[in-house]
């Protein structure tokens, strides 16, 4: 059994507000302790919630994968509320994590968008799983449904690697991921602290959202109430 | 940007990824409570009188 369904709604509420009290503490020191950037001066601020998002976006697709594959080899649909749930996260993240790489281009990069192989395949992974979730709603029986959206899960997960290693593979406009080695102490401190607090967030909202997507399945799934004799 | 190539300002920008952030996060997590709690009510009016409709 997973962590998701050990844990009661409480627990799911409990992971949402240590997630919300990380992210607030977090996100005053980014905005107001931490020192300013050599060359960005205060634009580089936004990295302390856009970098955390894409993390946990990641993660929340790579949830939904492990949850598409193993739905398929089991066929328990316990494993379909999970991957319902961390699709439905993931795409929540993606959109955000787009919006605010916008946010933040055009002050650094002189524009809202540009086809640059990072921000075009993090646009593809996104829309893939929002067809992805669109196709979930379409299909009304819940075993074709499970199967057909876990096996484009795994098929639109083929994107997620190529988004994380895309700035390696091609000479992109967007920078590199940084390490610990090659970001000074004083940044590393919000931006942790944004990720956790994000990942206890995600976390709390997969618990309440797989739950959900659990009650909703026995409800699809209940056997027709006996007709009574006349 | 000023001559010596450092950004300058760029707070309204830094302001707006962040009440973003707030709010999208925000209303995810309220629409995911209020669905969850909905379905318990839902849940609940069902067991008490099985033969509602689904």
């Amino acid at each position: 059994m997973a962590v998701s369904d050990r844990l009661n709604p409480g627990a799911g509420y409990a992971l949402m507000v240590v997630g919300a009290l990380l992210l607030a503490v977090g996100s005053y020191i980014g905005l107001f302790v931490a020192p300013s950037e050599s060359y960005m001066g205060d634009v580089y601020r936004i990295l302390y919630v856009h970098v955390p998002t894409a993390w946990n976006a990641l993660l929340a697709f790579t949830f939904a994968f492990g949850s598409a594959v193993a739905f398929l080899i089991r066929g328990d649909f316990k494993w379909d509320a999970r991957h319902e749930a961390g699709a439905e996260m993931g795409v929540v993240l993606a959109g955000l994590l787009c919006c605010q790489g916008s946010i933040w281009a055009k002050p650094t990069w002189g524009v809202w968008w540009d086809w640059d192989p990072r921000l075009t395949t993090t646009a593809v992974m996104f829309f893939a799983f929002v067809g992805i979730l669109a196709l979930r709603r379409f299909v009304e029986d819940p075993v074709k449904r499970a199967t057909w959206s876990a096996v484009a899960t795994i098929i639109a997960y083929v994107d997620v690697p190529i988004v994380y290693f895309s700035v390696r593979w091609w000479n992109s406009l967007h920078q590199m991921q940084s390490s610990p080695e090659t970001v000074s102490a004083p940044f590393l401190i919000p931006l942790r602290t944004n990720a956790f607090g994000i990942l206890f967030l995600m976390a709390g909202l997969i618990t309440l959202r797989t739950r959900l997507a659990r009650m909703r399945l026995a409800q699809e799934m209940a056997p027709p109430l006996p007709e009574v004799a006349s | 940007m000023n001559p010596t190539g450092v950004l300058g300002g760029g707070w309204e920008f830094v302001t707006a990824a962040y009440v973003l952030s707030l709010v999208v996060l925000g209303s995810y997590a309220l629409s995911v409570v209020w669905r969850f709690r909905a379905e318990i009510r839902r849940a609940e009016r069902q067991r008490r009188n099985p033969e509602v409709s689904k």
